[in-house]
């Protein structure tokens, strides 16, 4: 059966729209700022085999990870023995899952009394429990400490209500109805996607649906292939170190990789890579094929249409108990650092193969999560900023300034957002002057989040990375600027944060997050005098950094 | 009589109702200031119907001067004065990337509204309650404002303080010290222009309207001058983004609302086109589905109509910065008669963004165009008639058009007439692609839509672009040239006026009087705007509705609030919101409060649909044709030439290929494709696709 073009070309954009407005869907509904604000949260299609057929643009580390939960709920609930009615959920990160707060609900679409496919959902719920707020304690050494496991279980069967489960979910929450309105309306998203997917069977006929998606996957694993063919054959290495584990401060964390490339295939072996460790920055396997998935997508071409075809083309291997394929019970929540850092890690492998079709490396990941009692309402809340810094500059033109990459794409929380809902106030949000990467073409500036505490006691959970290493250039370019973060107590007393921690924060106490430039791309030397004049004039690098990296006189 | 006058990028087109008679006429725009070209077509068309300036009674404008200060970048010089600390709010944005996994995109925030060193922090802090934390340092304020007037020559000042839309104070303060010193410089207040919370999505908002307003500001005023000196007593008015009228006046103190004023008028236009055609089912696609397509001499707009209602967002992009203003939804890219061919490095050919506009024009107008232009290809294809062009207003130059062409012929080693079929394929592909963004790619499905082919060149490319986008039928309305211009007299008078105020049913009795008492405060807005545009209190139709979500929700649906405000009405709007939910988001909830967010009222003032505009007066096709011309579709073919105003009023079917002229444009029915002579007095275009 072939399906004539036009036709294709409908299903493929109405895929993307069915994903696009179940996120709208879940984003509107959702109560918990990182939902609804920060947009923490992927919705997607799979086939019945467990293939992508598409998902919404949102966050890309979340795509890869999406796929070994959906296949694992799968070989829990076969397709054949799914129903109409029946709502799957899990969260376990050792059993196909991401980090405690990532909750999956996965909804089975069935037309002609058979399964063709499940709308999937992945949201970063707000608290799922644990010894820390948002589940994210930054000092775990078993994921016991990290918060409740749900391993795949029904939420609903048949429409029935698993009434047991939602009552543990509410008692072992610090924020229950946040969580149970958001997996309502994780569960309102989906079912969107499967009322929209019954609907375009209704309307093209199941078989041709179902045929598209197949030609869809088909299509897009040829392109795949055709951009891994033109890259020039080989093995290529690269190493990074990930700041600490959060325990163990003293130790830097490997990661290894090497890829290799044989005529269309794509092999990515962490041969070398660290043992897992006794701190919350593992990432499970699911966690390390994303940030593997995103690269290679970052370069092939982007504009091949997302799904599983994609993929057909890459092997990774990894070992089990080493950061990147963890084994029970290593706290895995902190587990972005690591993420961020094989994402880098790889570019910089690329770099080697295909060094103007890369950028040099962006900031990795930063997020200041904030959790407590509001002394003004009473009531707890938790929350994660994101603040994102420079992108690394490209082979023809420079970073960009403060902006989101990578695995990473959260929105982060307007100033107005934070104050009108919670006892902190931003002081400051503005770029980081001299924080880029020098290089013919600069990388992009860096951020400066400031944050008070105007009432009562928090906890701060600090999530970042790149605290010992700015990130890389390119091509004799520079690396960026450090991550920093200072907390200025009350009292006048000033301390340094590391980078994965927790520390309780007070009244009047203020804190100050800087998220790294992006490193620089060809020689410094090469830059052009008048883009450096005008970036003094605009204040973006000062006159000492310009005559330091550029050999610029000021004026 | 009522005249309007759409401003194109390359013809200014009038359209006019004098005792239910319709006229139009064209004119060549005049970019460096559109007003001179306006008012040499009101001077034409007024001596066209002999008639003097005072018996206009009505005067509706679209301009695309706000909209082409933002795409051509060349607004005003602008300073921003923010809370100090925030001062890159406008460079960081929110931070997040429209593509995924490209490494080279680019910055997706608009510095150039505003660069870096215009920008200065002023010492101030008001907090979430409204409450000054830091009071205001005016005498920074006075520096702030006298280096960037000094230093920048900046002709504006946009003002965005934090929490200022719930406490305006300092921003209204800052207002008076500056204008005390400068007492001409426009000051933009984010209080006044967006006062809703997100701090980043109102300074843009307030941005755009201080980097366009004093060139809007000039514009209006300039052409207000030349009608009162030409002896126009009507007032002027200008279409709104939102689709609806207001007076020059309202549109200069708001510059925001009008970004969208010309393509706006394309897409009501559009409307009354497919209410003209009636309910025809046989059509094989709903009249209540449209897609607005206007191809100008500069650049193609396309909107959407569905189920009888214009696409509006309040989420719109400009340029794909964020806009917090309702607007129709109208795409545009650089693709007109107008656009110019050209050989790219790698031996590829392009055709536009650039375009030869009406000075000099594209070659064929004799004016020292020597580039090939869209319509030196139509007329080297055989489309067009040199001697009939816009009805004969401009003579056109068939050889100046074949030397241009074959300037990009021999390059690309094609003969001219290949070269000049290649110019249209790549048009055409451009904007089919433009219409898939805004159809198929949002899950529009082009097989349920007519396209309504507008603009003097939509006609000749209408029927293949539906062709290839499988949309069933291409409609031609009786004056395609003056599309938008017509859209303009049936639009309505309209305003908008919204304000916050969180509260819920359960906050007690005194809830409905004080919603009460905030709809008064509205609907006088509204009324006194009404006045002041001149529509007398029994015309004007006021509907109320009100934003509204669940507790702890962050955003709002609309909902319609009937009859008079009680706890009746609202426990009503409460139900009709949880439908509403329930409809756009799959679930309701039971056992959370609902919130009523803002309050909204639109004053509106329907004009009746023109009159009857069938521009088929002849008995008989036979009758129509006037001649035979060879045409070339890939080969040279004799295809009968028609007079579109000596078609038969009654329902005729003409089979392609063949050229139907009209003064101020041309169908192109290629061959295959089929034309019906409609009795509504549209052309229904057919036949290319598999399925009518």
């Amino acid at each position: 059966m072939s399906i004539d073009p036009v036709t294709l070309e409908i299903l493929r954009n109405k895929f993307d729209m069915v994903c696009q407005e179940m996120q709208t869907v879940l984003v509107r509904s959702a109560q918990s700022t990182i939902i609804k604000e920060a947009l923490d949260a992927l919705n997607a299609l799979f086939d019945t085999q467990g293939q992508v057929i598409s998902q919404s643009i949102s966050i890309p580390c979340h795509l890869g990870m999406v796929i070994p939960a959906v296949q694992r709920i799968l070989a829990e609930f076969p397709p054949d023995q799914m129903h109409d009615g029946d709502i799957y959920t899990m969260n376990d990160p050792h059993d196909g899952g991401t980090h405690i707060p990532d909750v999956f609900v996965v909804i089975p679409v069935i037309y002609g009394g058979r399964a063709i496919g499940v709308a999937v959902c992945i949201a970063h719920q707000v608290d799922m429990g644990g010894k820390t707020y948002g589940s994210k304690a930054m000092d775990a050494t078993e994921i016991f400490q990290e918060g409740l496991i749900i391993p795949p279980i029904k939420l609903y069967d048949q429409g029935k209500r698993n009434d047991t489960l939602f009552k543990i979910l509410e008692r072992n929450s610090r924020i229950p109805q946040m969580v149970l309105n958001d997996i309502q309306a994780q569960i309102a998203g989906c079912t969107i996607g499967k009322r929209r997917l019954v609907d375009l069977c209704e309307r093209y006929g199941v078989e041709t649906v179902l045929q598209a998606k197949d030609d869809l996957m088909a299509h897009s694993e040829l392109m795949t292939r055709q951009v891994i063919e033109k890259m020039p054959g080989g093995t290529y290495s690269a190493v990074g170190y990930v700041d600490s584990d959060g325990v163990e401060l003293d130790k830097p964390v490997k990661i290894q990789l090497a890829v290799t490339i044989r005529g269309s295939e794509m092999i990515v072996d962490f041969a070398g890579t660290s043992p897992q460790t006794k701190g919350p920055i593992n990432s499970t396997y699911g966690s390390t094929v994303s940030a593997v998935y995103y690269t290679l997508r970052s370069v092939t071409d982007p504009t091949i249409p997302n799904n599983a075809g994609c993929f057909r083309p890459i092997a990774i291997r990894t070992s089990k108990g080493t950061v990147v394929d963890p084994v029970p019970p290593s706290p895995v929540n902190a587990r972005m650092p690591t993420v961020c850092m094989v994402g880098d890690v790889m570019l910089e492998a690329m770099a080697q193969a295909i060094p103007h079709k890369v950028a040099a490396v962006s900031s990795s990941t930063c997020g200041p999560g904030f959790g407590g009692v509001d002394p003004l309402t009473g009531k707890r809340f938790m929350f994660m900023d994101f603040v994102a810094g420079g992108v690394g500059a490209r082979p023809m033109k420079d970073g960009i300034d403060s902006r989101d990459s990578g695995a990473g794409n959260c929105h982060t929380l307007s100033a107005e957002v934070i104050e009108m809902n919670y006892p902190i106030r931003v002081n400051q949000f503005g770029l980081w002057e001299d924080s880029c990467g020098a290089g013919r073409y600069q990388g992009g500036l860096g951020t400066i989040k400031a944050y008070e505490v105007t009432r009562g006691e928090l906890t701060l959970i600090h999530q970042t990375e790149r605290q010992f290493q700015g990130p890389p250039g390119l091509l004799d370019g520079e690396p960026g600027s450090k991550q920093e973060t200072i907390i200025t107590r009350r009292s006048g007393q000033i301390e340094a944060v590391p980078s994965v921690a927790v520390r309780s924060l007070r009244e009047g106490d203020r804190l100050v997050v800087k998220a790294p430039g992006g490193g620089g791309a060809g020689n410094p030397r090469d830059r052009d005098r008048q883009a450096v004049l005008e970036d003094i004039a605009d204040g973006r690098v000062s006159a000492a950094f310009a005559r330091d990296k550029y050999g610029t006189a000021s004026g | 009589m009522e005249i309007a006058v759409d401003v194109g990028g390359t013809f200014t087109d009038l359209i006019c109702v004098h005792d239910g008679q319709l006229a139009v006429t064209k004119v060549p725009s005049t970019p460096r200031d559109q007003s001179v070209g306006v008012m040499t077509g009101v001077e034409r068309l007024l001596r066209s119907v002999s008639r003097g300036p005072r018996d206009i009674t009505r005067f509706v404008h679209g301009t695309t001067v706000a909209i082409n200060t933002i795409l051509e970048r060349n607004g005003a010089s602008v300073g921003v004065l923010m809370t100090k600390g925030f001062e890159d709010t406008l460079t960081i944005g929110r931070q997040t990337r429209s593509d995924l996994y490209d490494l080279f995109l680019d910055a997706e925030t608009p510095e150039f509204l505003a660069p870096r060193r215009q920008r200065t922090g002023i010492d101030e802090r008001i907090d979430f309650q409204g409450k000054v934390l830091v009071s205001l340092d005016e005498e920074g304020v006075a520096q702030a404002a006298r280096r960037l007037k000094e230093t920048y020559h900046v002709e504006s000042i946009a003002v965005c303080y934090l929490f200022s839309f719930l406490n305006p104070s300092h921003e209204l303060r800052t207002r008076e010290i500056i204008n005390r010193q400068f007492p001409d410089l426009r000051v933009v207040l984010s209080c006044e222009v967006d006062p809703i919370f997100r701090e980043y999505e109102r300074l843009l908002l307030t941005l755009f309207e201080a980097y366009i307003g004093p060139r809007v500001d000039r514009y209006l005023s300039r052409l207000e001058q030349q009608m009162a000196a030409a002896g126009i007593e009507a007032d002027l008015q200008i279409i709104q983004s939102r689709g609806g009228i207001t007076s020059a006046a309202l549109a200069r103190e708001r510059p925001v609302n009008i970004i969208m004023s010309g393509p706006a008028a394309g897409v009501v236009a559009a409307i009354s086109v497919g209410q003209s055609l009636g309910d025809s089912g046989r059509l094989g696609a709903s009249t209540r589905n449209l897609i607005s397509l206007d191809i100008g001499g500069t650049s193609t707009d396309v909107g959407l109509v569905y189920e009888g209602r214009p696409l509006v967002t309040n989420e719109a992009k400009l340029d794909q910065y964020p806009v917090r203003r309702t607007m129709i939804d109208v795409s545009s890219i650089g693709a007109g008669g107008g656009s110019i061919a050209w050989i790219s490095a790698a031996g590829g050919l392009r055709v536009g963004p650039q375009s030869a506009g009406s000075d000099p024009g594209p070659a064929c107008y004799g004016l020292g165009g020597q580039r090939p232009a869209l319509t030196d290809a139509s007329v080297v294809l055989g489309f067009l008639d040199p001697d009939y062009f816009a009805g004969g207003l401009v003579k056109l130059d068939g050889d100046a058009a074949h030397r241009a062409v074959e300037k990009i012929a021999s390059p690309l080693g094609m003969d001219i007439l290949n070269a000049a079929l290649g110019i249209h394929r790549v048009v055409n592909a451009n904007i089919a692609d433009q219409i898939r963004v805004a159809t198929i790619k949002r899950g529009y499905d082009t097989r349920d839509f007519c396209l309504v082919a507008g603009g003097g060149a939509g006609p000749v490319h209408g029927g293949v672009l539906a062709g290839e986008l499988s949309i069933p039928w291409c409609v031609v309305p009786a004056m395609p040239g003056a599309f938008s211009a017509a859209g303009l007299l049936v639009a309505p008078v309209e305003h908008e006026n919204s304000r916050t105020f969180v509260c819920r049913l359960q906050d007690g009795d005194a809830v409905a009087s004080q919603i009460a008492s905030v709809f008064e405060g509205l609907t006088k807005q509204g009324d006194l705007q009404m006045e002041r545009d001149r529509i007398s209190r029994s015309r004007v139709k006021v509907t109320r509705s009100c934003d509204m979500r669940y507790a702890g929700q962050s955003y709002e649906l609309e909902v319609p609030l009937g009859g008079e405000i009680s706890l009746q009405s609202l426990t009503k709007a409460v139900d009709d919101f949880h439908a509403r939910h329930d409809l756009v988001y799959g679930h309701r909830k039971t056992g959370v409060d609902v919130e009523f967010v803002n309050f909204r009222t639109v004053h509106s003032c329907y004009f009746p649909p023109l009159a009857s505009s069938n521009p088929h007066r002849g008995r008989s096709l036979g009758e129509a044709r006037k001649g035979t011309r060879r045409v070339y579709f890939g080969e040279f073919v004799d295809v009968p030439v028609y007079e579109r105003s000596w078609l038969p009023s009654s329902e005729e079917t003409i089979t392609g290929p063949a050229i139907i002229e009209q003064a101020d444009s041309t169908t192109v029915l290629y061959p295959g494709q089929r034309c019906i002579v409609h009795p509504s007095g549209n052309l229904l275009v057919g036949g290319l696709c598999q399925k009518e």
